[in-house]
């Protein structure tokens, strides 16, 4: 830096420049690293003249900030799981969506409720999955004791137990976790 | 003239740049890959193979729970229970030769007994290269679970048929202190998270169940014959053709039914990592079966009938995907 730079620097920590000079010299100053470390220590000096230092002094600390930031487990962003998701889900999806409004408005709730939707069509099935989600509350009141989402039938519930704890046993992603897919299993409803 | 070459020099360093920029974030995407792929292998060497116990809690459906599990592996032979500590207790408890269901509030203990090595489809360490047609592999840097420090990996679907994983792995010992299962939408559908754990212990008393009583242990409702065999490739009454991409059928079984026969085809279905199963029955009068669509955590299930048998599917799937290998199921003529 030049004696020049160093001096309107200066100014600038001690607010004697001109007002419509400040936005300029900040601007400059974001530009230029080695004039952070200089404003970092005409602060500090500042502060020490008026005797208001505290225990700490990091001048990295903005670097360590910036570092541990970028060192921060990145949250897996819902957007990136999505995208390829579209471009399969979109043609269900829509077909959903329309099948569902079509079903509310002819009201076939009974439908939804497990009542035999053998030999349907795959698209139908489908739509229930989806639809179940505007029902849901009215599903849930009638639940006792179940915890497989629908169910309300222990023989069922029973059956798809025994079926889940055989598949677990075949299933690769066991492996990765050890008996913890069984939490699924041993997890109690606590809402029921 | 000299704008014209100045525009080409600059065009040119702009493309370089890009070019840098390009080559840049491919290495380090590869290297990513590469760590968050040696640090799952390390994973699933420690959960198999060290001795452990510890709390932790367990959400799904906005449902918290506290678990307990213990881990042994004492010459060799493998002991696990897992235990629930809140609500009606439950447990889990796996050895070489089975696996014991306790639930005590049905007044049922199931016991499944067959050896361990014929019914794993063991994921191998080598075995996570096989996976990146479908699944890419993230490092995410480093974290802090249960006091201790972690790596945190991902292991995410390239499409819509399969759950992502996220774990943050203990740096010590490379166990999963939290595991995120993430579903299609990218949101955890399943969480796990150590509160407490001791590695190198495991108190475990292979003998006894610990929520055993006299009031809770009241049933014992054992298959008859407590087997399942395998079938050959040609056995078997089903086929699968135009399968979810990436999914294979992996196993054939036949499976006892209630009253001991061998009348339940079970087929596997897998891309390496997510797997489901198929129950073909028969489908008798006024017995309960599941139809339609049922859901519990990130376990999905669809029951219905195709050619007047009686189909159920389960697996750690989207719901999508059980429908798209009930759709690909045939009847063999």
């Amino acid at each position: 830096m030049t004696e020049q730079e160093q001096e309107r620097l200066s100014a600038l920590v001690d607010k004697e420049l001109p007002h419509n000079e400040i936005t300029g010299e900040i601007g400059k100053l974001l530009k230029n690293s080695p004039g952070h470390e200089v404003w970092s220590r005409y602060h500090l000096i500042g502060d020490a003249i008026r005797q208001e230092v505290g225990p700490v002094v990091d001048l990295q600390l903005a670097d360590r900030i910036s570092k541990r930031v970028q060192d921060e487990p990145v949250v897996l962003a819902p957007h990136a799981m999505q995208h390829p998701t579209a471009k399969w889900l979109k043609p269900t999806s829509g077909l959903a969506i329309a099948a569902s409004v079509a079903l509310l408005a002819v009201a076939v709730t009974p439908r939804l409720l497990n009542h035999e939707p053998a030999n349907e069509s795959l698209n139908v099935i489908a739509t229930n999955q989806t639809t179940k989600q505007s029902t849901k509350e009215r599903i849930y009141v009638a639940d006792d004791g179940t915890r497989w989402e629908l169910l309300s039938k222990p023989k069922v519930e029973s059956r798809l137990n025994s079926y889940l704890v055989n598949h677990q046993e075949y299933a690769p992603a066991g492996n990765l976790k050890g008996i913890m897919p069984y939490a699924t299993f041993v997890s109690y409803d606590g809402g029921q | 003239m000299r704008t014209a070459v100045s525009t080409l020099k600059k065009k040119s360093f702009k493309s370089s740049l890009i070019l840098l920029t390009l080559l840049t974030t491919f290495t380090v995407t590869a290297d990513d890959e590469q760590t968050a792929k040696q640090w799952l292998e390390r994973m699933i060497q420690a959960v198999n193979n060290l001795d452990y116990q510890g709390t932790f809690i367990y959400l799904h459906d906005n449902q918290l729970e506290t678990m307990k599990i213990v881990h042994a592996v004492g010459n060799g032979q493998l002991q696990e229970r897992l235990t629930s500590l809140n609500g009606a207790p439950r447990e889990v408890i796996r050895d070489q030769h089975s696996v014991t269901c306790v639930m005590p509030e049905s007044q049922e203990v199931s016991v499944d007994k067959r050896p361990l090595s014929k019914k794993f489809l063991a994921l191998l360490p080598e075995d996570l290269r096989q996976l990146d047609a479908h699944y890419a592999f993230r490092w995410l840097g480093k974290g802090r679970v249960a006091g201790r420090h972690a790596r945190v990996v991902a292991i995410i679907p390239k499409d819509g048929y399969r759950y992502g994983y996220r774990f943050f792995l203990d740096e010590e010992t490379g166990l999963p202190l939290k595991s995120d299962l993430m579903n299609e939408l990218g949101k955890a559908v399943e969480q796990t998270m150590f509160t407490h754990l001791e590695v190198g212990v495991a108190e475990i008393d292979p003998a006894q169940a610990s929520l055993s009583g006299p009031q809770q242990r009241i049933e014992l409702t054992a298959h008859a014959d407590g087997l399942s065999h395998s079938l050959a490739p040609d056995e078997g009454g089903w086929e699968f053709r135009h399968l979810p991409d990436g999914f294979s059928l992996t196993t054939r079984n036949r499976l006892p039914n209630a009253d001991g026969n061998q009348a339940i085809e079970q087929y596997v279905l897998s891309d390496g990592l997510a797997s489901l199963s198929v129950f073909v029955e028969s489908a008798g009068q006024g017995e309960a079966f599941l139809q339609g669509v049922s859901r519990l955590g990130a376990i999905n299930a669809w029951g219905g009938k195709l050619d007047g048998y009686q189909v159920t599917v389960v697996g750690e799937v989207p719901a999508v995907t059980l429908l798209g290998i009930v759709d690909a199921m045939r009847l063999k003529r």
